[in-house]
Order: C-alpha cells, then sequence, then structure tokens
C-alpha cells in the first residue's frame, strides 16, 4: 500500500508551515534538477541551481513552465521517476498539436485521495452522503479523482458515466442523492431539466452541489442555489495535473484555501512575471511541493486570482485566493473543458489545409446548453464571392472541432481581424 | 471582355451596407451595380463600380476582404422572354450559373445583367456567337 | 524543536551540503537517510557545534545556535552520540557514563545525575552488570549502549545519534532501536542518522533523504518505507534489473 506525503493540519501555525514548504519545495527542486532534463537545462540556461532557493520568495528567481512546455515534452519528457515506477497516465488537451500528458506513482494517486478528501470534508460530504459525479467526459480524470476523494470519506459514489441528461436526472431522484460534482453550466442544465419536467427540488434529496472546472458569478451560484435549495461549493483544479481540488471552499464561503502544503501558489502579474502587490489580481503560478511523477515548477495556470490577505473565520490557515472569471491566456472554459487557442488554430488549419489568419474563441449558448463559438477572422484565403463555398468553411471548421475537441462548437465568420484586445476576458458571446 | 466585379465579405449586421457606401462616396467612387447575398450570419457584397482599383483599395485599407472576380456584362432585350433566350443558351451548353444580378440604369433601354459562370470564357464565346452583345469593362464603368 | 533553513556547510572550498532545510517537532523521531558521503555527519556535527564554518540558519527552540560553542549547545539540551562511538576504553562503564553529565557536575547537579544514572542502568540492564569493567572489554553492541547512555547523560531534551547501528548485528540493532521507541515514549526527541534505512524507518515518525548534500526527499516514515524510490536506493533491494529508464 501506498503512503502518500502527509497534509498538515489545515489550522497549523502559518511559520511552521512554511519551514515545512521550504523542505518539500528544494527537495521537489532537487529531484526535478536530477531526474528531468528539462528542468535541468533550463536552470542551467539561466545559472541557476536550485541549491539557490534558500527561502520561498527566492522561487520567483526560477523560470516559468508554460502550457507549451508540456506539450513540447510530449509525452513522457517531464516525468521524474522512471516509467516502471508509474501507473496512471493522464491526458489533457494541451496547447498546439501534442497533449499534455502527466503521470502519476501510487503515491501520487494516494495524495490526491487526500487532497480531494480534504476538499470534500469541508464542504461537508461524509459517509452518509451519496454523491454524483455529473461532469462532460472531457472531465473524467477529475472524475476519478472525486470518486477515489469521496470514497476515502467512505461516502457512496454514483461514477462519472455516459448518461443522458434525462437519466441523470432519474439517478438523481431516484437513489436520493445529497451531493452532485458538476460543471457551473451542467448544473444550470441539470436545473433546467428538472424544472422542466416538474420535479420540485423538495422532493430531492440533493443538499450540496460540488462546482469543478470553471469560476462561477455569484449570480449564477445564487441561481442555482435557489432553485435547487442546496449550499453551493467552489473547487479549483487543473487538468494538466488531475487535481479537481487544488484549492477549495470552507464554510465561509469566501474565497479558496489552496492546498498549499502540497502546491505553493504564487500570483504574479501576467505580463511582468513579477510577483503582485496584496490583494491585487494576477495569474496564479502553481508549484508542486509533494507529487512524485510530475513536479512541476512555476507552472503558469492562466487562471486569474488574487490572495486574501485577512485570515479565515473557518480558522485554516490555509491561505485563501479569489477565483475571478478573466484568463490570463488565450484558453476558453466551456464546460470545464480548457480549449487553448492555438489547438483550435491547429484544428481548423488541418480541416482547411491552410492556416487562417485569425480566430477567436468565446462562450456560446444555444439554449441551454454552453458551447464553444469560434469566430474565424474572414481573410483573403477563406473568402470566396460564393456563398455556398462560404458556408462550406463553416461546416467544415464546424465539424473537425466537434470531433477533435468533443464539445460542440459554431463557427461565426467575422469581419477581418478578430483578434481580442484582452486574451484573458471570458467573452460570452452575443 | 469581360468586366470586373469586387466582392467584399459583410458581417450580417446594421450598418455594414451603409458603412461601405460611405467609404466608397468619399473616395469618389461610384456604384453602378450592387447585389447582396447573405445568409443570417454573413453576406457578400458585390458591387460593379467606375474605379475598381481604388475601391478595392479604400475597402482593405478599411480592414474589409475585398476580391476582385471577373464577370459578363450582357445585353438584354427588354422584351418578354430576353432574359429566358439567353438562359436557355447557357442551359443547353451545360454551362452554370454561379450567380446574377441586374445593372442599374443602363443606357440604351434595354437591360444589363451581370452574371458569373462557372466557364467563363466558353459562355461568353457562346453569347457572342448567337449575337448578344457583351459590355466592356471600360464602357461599362464608364457609363 | 529544530529548525534548519538553507544549511550550507564547506570543508575548505568542498560543499557538502548544499542548502539543506529539515525539521524536528517535539517528541518526534526523525530519521536522516542517504549514502556514504552524502553529507549526514556533516550536518549533526553543525547542529552541535562541531562544524567550523556553515550557512544558513539553524534554530533550536526558535533560537538560533549559529556561532555557539559545543558545550553551549549541549547546555541548550542537544546532546550527539557520535558515529563510531568514541568511548574510552581504559575508563570503567561509571566513569564513561559520568563523563557525559561533566556539564552538570559543574553546575552542582550532582542530585539530579544519580537519579538520571540510576534511570539508564535501568534502561541498559547490561551496563549495570558491567557498570565496574573497563569499557573497552565491552561488545560492539553493549559499547554502543554505553555511548547513548553517556549521552543521556547530559539530560538532553534533544538526542541526536550518528548511525548508532554501525556494524552491529542485526538483533542487537534491534535492541537498540527498542531503547530509543522507549525515550521517545518518555519524551525525548531523537533525530537517527542511518545507513541502514529500514531500521531507521521502522522506529522513525518522519523520514529525510539526503543524497550528496541535497535533501530529495521527505515524509512519514511509512511512505517512505514504501516508496519505490527509496527501497532501490537505500533498501537494498535489487530493482535495478527492473529499472526501464525513462521513456
Ligand atoms: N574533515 C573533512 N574534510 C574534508 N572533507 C570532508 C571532511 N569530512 C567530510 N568530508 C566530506 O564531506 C562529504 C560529506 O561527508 P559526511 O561525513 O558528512 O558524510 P556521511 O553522510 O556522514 O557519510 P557516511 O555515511 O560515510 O558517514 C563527503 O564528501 C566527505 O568526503
Ligand atoms: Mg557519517
Amino acid at each position: 500500500m501506498a503512503v502518500a506525503a502527509p497534509s498538515f493540519p489545515d489550522n497549523m501555525d502559518p511559520k511552521q508551515r512554511a519551514q515545512h514548504q521550504l523542505e518539500r519545495l528544494q527537495e521537489t527542486l532537487n529531484r526535478a534538477y536530477r531526474s528531468v532534463p528539462f528542468y535541468q537545462t533550463r536552470f542551467k540556461e539561466k545559472k541557476i541551481d536550485p541549491l539557490n532557493v534558500g527561502s520561498l520568495d527566492d522561487l520567483a528567481q526560477l523560470p516559468f513552465t508554460e502550457r507549451r512546455h508540456l506539450a513540447e515534452n510530449y509525452p513522457y519528457g517531464l516525468f521524474a521517476v522512471p516509467l516502471r515506477d508509474i501507473v496512471r497516465i493522464h491526458t489533457a488537451p494541451g496547447e498546439g498539436h501534442a497533449p499534455s500528458v502527466s503521470g502519476y506513482t501510487t503515491q501520487d494517486l494516494a495524495l490526491w485521495n487526500n487532497i480531494v478528501a480534504r476538499a470534500l470534508a469541508a464542504a461537508g460530504v461524509n459517509a452518509n452522503d451519496i454523491m454524483q459525479i455529473f461532469l462532460d467526459p472531457g472531465l473524467a480524470s477529475w472524475g476519478r479523482g472525486y470518486k477515489d476523494g469521496a470514497e476515502a470519506l467512505e461516502a457512496s459514489v454514483i461514477p462519472l458515466t455516459a448518461l443522458s441528461l434525462e437519466k441523470q436526472q432519474m439517478v438523481l431522484k431516484d437513489y436520493k442523492t445529497s451531493v452532485v460534482v458538476t460543471t457551473p453550466s451542467s448544473a444550470e442544465e441539470l436545473c433546467q431539466g428538472l424544472y422542466a419536467k416538474g420535479i420540485n427540488p423538495n422532493d430531492l434529496a440533493l443538499r450540496t452541489i460540488i462546482f469543478a472546472g470553471e469560476p462561477v458569478s455569484q449570480e449564477e451560484r445564487r441561481t442555482i442555489a435557489d432553485k435547487l435549495h442546496v449550499d453551493t461549493w467552489v473547487h479549483f483544479g487543473l487538468s494538466e495535473v488531475p487535481g479537481p481540488a487544488i484549492a477549495f471552499e470552507c464554510a465561509a464561503h469566501d474565497g479558496l484555501h489552496v492546498s498549499e502544503d502540497h502546491f505553493y501558489p504564487e500570483i504574479v502579474h501576467p505580463e511582468t512575471g513579477k510577483p503582485v502587490g496584496p490583494g491585487e489580481e494576477g495569474e496564479l503560478v502553481l508549484t508542486t511541493l509533494t507529487t512524485r511523477a510530475f513536479p512541476l515548477i512555476r507552472f503558469r495556470t492562466g487562471d486569474r486570482m488574487s490572495f486574501i490577505e485577512e485570515p479565515c473565520s473557518c480558522g485554516r490557515t490555509l491561505c485563501r485566493v479569489n477565483w475571478h472569471k478573466d484568463r490570463t491566456d488565450n484558453i476558453v472554459v466551456i464546460r470545464g473543458v480548457k480549449v487553448h487557442h492555438a489547438q483550435v488554430m491547429t484544428y481548423i488549419s488541418k480541416a482547411l489545409g491552410f492556416t487562417p489568419t485569425c480566430c477567436r474563441l468565446l462562450v456560446g449558448k444555444r439554449g441551454d446548453r454552453v458551447g464553444l463559438e469560434v469566430w474565424l477572422g474572414m481573410d483573403d484565403t477563406i473568402f470566396s464571392d460564393e456563398i455556398k463555398e462560404l458556408e462550406r468553411v463553416v461546416e467544415t471548421v464546424e465539424n473537425a472541432l466537434a470531433q477533435e475537441l468533443g464539445i460542440t462548437a459554431r463557427v461565426r465568420l467575422s469581419e477581418g481581424k478578430v483578434e481580442c484586445s484582452d486574451p484573458g476576458r471570458r467573452e460570452v458571446a452575443p | 471582355m469581360q468586366a470586373e466585379q469586387i466582392s467584399i465579405f459583410i458581417e450580417n449586421k446594421a450598418g455594414r451596407l451603409a458603412e461601405v457606401a460611405r467609404i466608397l462616396s468619399e473616395s469618389k467612387v461610384n456604384i453602378r451595380a450592387l447585389s447582396l447575398a447573405d445568409t443570417s450570419d454573413f453576406g457578400v457584397l458585390r458591387l460593379i463600380v467606375n474605379h475598381t482599383s481604388r475601391a478595392k483599395d479604400v475597402l482593405k485599407d478599411n480592414g474589409f476582404t475585398v476580391r476582385r472576380t471577373t464577370v459578363a456584362a450582357v445585353e438584354v432585350l427588354d422584351q418578354p422572354g430576353g432574359l429566358l433566350a439567353v438562359l436557355d443558351l447557357l442551359n443547353g451548353a451545360g454551362i452554370n450559373i454561379e450567380y446574377m444580378y441586374a445593372y442599374a440604369n443602363p443606357p440604351g433601354g434595354n437591360a444589363v445583367m451581370i452574371f458569373r459562370f462557372d466557364r467563363m470564357e466558353d459562355a461568353i464565346e457562346l453569347l457572342k456567337k448567337n449575337n448578344m452583345r457583351i459590355l466592356e469593362a471600360e464602357e461599362l464603368s464608364g457609363l | 524543536m529544530l529548525q534548519i533553513r538553507n544549511l550550507k556547510c564547506y570543508y575548505g572550498g568542498i560543499r557538502a551540503l548544499s542548502g539543506v532545510s529539515l525539521s524536528v517537532s517535539r517528541g518526534e523521531l526523525v530519521a536522516l537517510i542517504g549514502a556514504n558521503g552524502a553529507g549526514k555527519s556533516t550536518l549533526l556535527q553543525a547542529i552541535c557545534g562541531l562544524s567550523s564554518s556553515w550557512e544558513g540558519e539553524i534554530l533550536f527552540d526558535g533560537k538560533s545556535l549559529a556561532g555557539l560553542k559545543p558545550p553551549a549547545i549541549v547546555a541548550r539540551g542537544v546532546s550527539m552520540v557520535p558515529e563510531g562511538r568514541l568511548i574510552f576504553p581504559p575508563l570503567s562503564v561509571l566513569d564513561n557514563l559520568k563523563l557525559g553529565a561533566y556539564l552538570r557536575y559543574r553546575q552542582r547537579d550532582h542530585v539530579g545525575v544519580s537519579q538520571d544514572l540510576e534511570k539508564i542502568l535501568d534502561l541498559f540492564p547490561v551496563l549495570r552488570e558491567r557498570s565496574k569493567q573497563n569499557a573497552g572489554t565491552l561488545s560492539g553492541g553493549e559499547q554502543q549502549m554505553l555511548a547513548v547512555g553517556r549521552s543521556l547523560m547530559a539530560n538532553p531534551k534533544f538526542l541526536l545519534l550518528d548511525e548508532p547501528s554501525m556494524g552491529l548485528a542485526p538483533l542487537v540493532v534491534r535492541k537498540i532501536f527498542d531503547t530509543l521507541v522507549q525515550l521517545r515514549e518518555t519524551g525525548l526527541t531523537i533525530l537517527i542518522v542511518e545507513q541502514n534505512a529500514q531500521a531507521a524507518l521502522e522506529i522513525a515518525d518522519r523520514g529525510y533523504v539526503l543524497e550528496t548534500g541535497r535533501m530529495v526527499l521527505a515524509g512519514e516514515a511509512s511512505q517512505l518505507l514504501a516508496d519505490k524510490e527509496v527501497k532501490r536506493a537505500y533498501l537494498g533491494k535489487d530493482y535495478s534489473k527492473f529499472y526501464e529508464g525513462r521513456g
């Protein structure tokens, strides 16, 4: 039986935690430097030896790891242990042609159980609960994370299956589900579906909804909470390290606590890469402290966050962040699935046989269903003065994207340049 | 023997057509003929103008995607069956019409139709052989 | 109780420790494992004030040990059982033990010393049997017990041991380690350096793995015992034939 690196008490004295974080950070850097040529090369290029990192603040000297690096080291280039020690391999959509692949040792899997269990426990999930996981297939690896974490708390789990919305509703009602793990968009659908069927929320055992995959606005939350008579909890995770619950809400519902004994968070200015001032917004950068197979050092998440300086009323001393809807990168999150601008461009080029000048990704809505909307900038190559030719382009690209991304995509041809000035803004298509 | 047309991509939203007209009029370009083909989302505006190159340049400068296409401007007798005669002729030769539209205020009483065929050369040869009048580019834009 | 941050130690121009951080909480038994020359002894010597030049931070009970001489550090409650035992063979077992309380005699704590002496002789009955014998006539295991006993005579809060199992038969190692567990239960905090990773991790709460002057791993002892990397490198199992290398 593998044993995971332990979490420290949620209310540990921050000074003491900082000591442990420093120890874990140095160990991680030493292991990564020793075992992963990518990190060794990058550190050497910058003339940085991990031993220069003598304090947590020194971490800021090290270069960032970006999503493209994961694709560039496809498939196993960033693994820090021999393949023999890897027991699970996950794939997340990457940036560019190659997906990003992450590996797990038995300890890593045990670690994930603990981290997810900790986050679920903070939401009051316990052995009396029946937890239904309702996520898009694109988030299957998170589905497993939640299943294992909930089982560790001895809750009864209805794992992620490819059931229709209708069947999910039947299960929700008949199996007396008390906790649903889902994305805000899917929750909305579920909610509308229940109302459409005339199912009264009071007839359900449902009391908790856990939102994974994408940030949610206060109004969206309130709407769902009011309609379904539930408490809602937000979890933050990364698809690159299938960690659905790196940061989680406590009963105070005031920001998310970061599992900082396992992930060291920094928030930096997206352009300069320098740390932001207290309470200022910036890009979340994470460094793994305890994962073995797949250490990530200063990974730019693209998620926009800000630290909350005040201590939390719940008594946890784990640092807190606000998760903002906009992003700092060219990624759009559709139903929790991250869609990369570069990757969409690659798919479009492949489908059309040439590379169009530009495209812009937005969140589109068709009825209740949220999907991807792609604004394809018209250029001389795409343009034809015959409508049927243009319609063929739309159809070709829509089909290719649906196939490659596994989510519905709608393509709109736009006049000229459609590059957005502020790539991270989460835009909902008009 | 062929006339020149410019095609412009526009989104199907208010004011785009007017914007094109404004840009052209500011550059002293006159629109001789116009057709708009559209779907719910977008449209293709086809124009015959008096200064094709200038029109293309100013529209491009204003961020539009523009293309020059050759078309045939065919005089159609202003009498019943005038257009039908042209269409029958082409149909008989297996030539397809991609699109067609009418020319505004043609000189001399007869109608002028702008055609885009899938086989431009063949079509023009055929029409000429059958004594149909095809307007020259200069003739058309200078009108 | 002990917090080390970013410790660097040099022998002349050679760096034996490259920025090591480690901590031990009150009442914990922590094992530090690593191959020959990793820098384990160097780390212990730095804590005890036996190393002339180190950089970084060593805090004991929240106060820095920088610049303190060994007796001052012993006076704070830190006592070490050095590598190779370093007992005095011509002296009797009893005298060897009393030497360990040298500082306390100077503080005229005679009552305390004789109480502790009794406790230690209870802990190691074999030492009581041999108390009059010259220490040089003891077996290796008995000498190690004597070395531990002598360190305890300083009435430490924190005991450091450098490879206590070295050169001893497994049964004797077991016996000494059992004693360490007993001591931990009385509230003593212990940091043990070992090449015998298996034995050390079996009794420890937590462990650290040192590799050529750098810490590469730390965790619960049970976690490290189950760790494939630790097994391959330190637990003497031959995993090399399964090693597949990077993909
Ligand atoms: N007095 C010294 N002068 C020079 N170099 C030294 C001295 N003592 C130790 N070293 C060197 O420092 C490094 C660490 O030595 P150290 O004795 O701390 O290792 P260790 O982990 O205790 O090894 P072992 O398990 O063999 O006892 C080694 O490379 C060693 O050669
Ligand atoms: Mg040594």
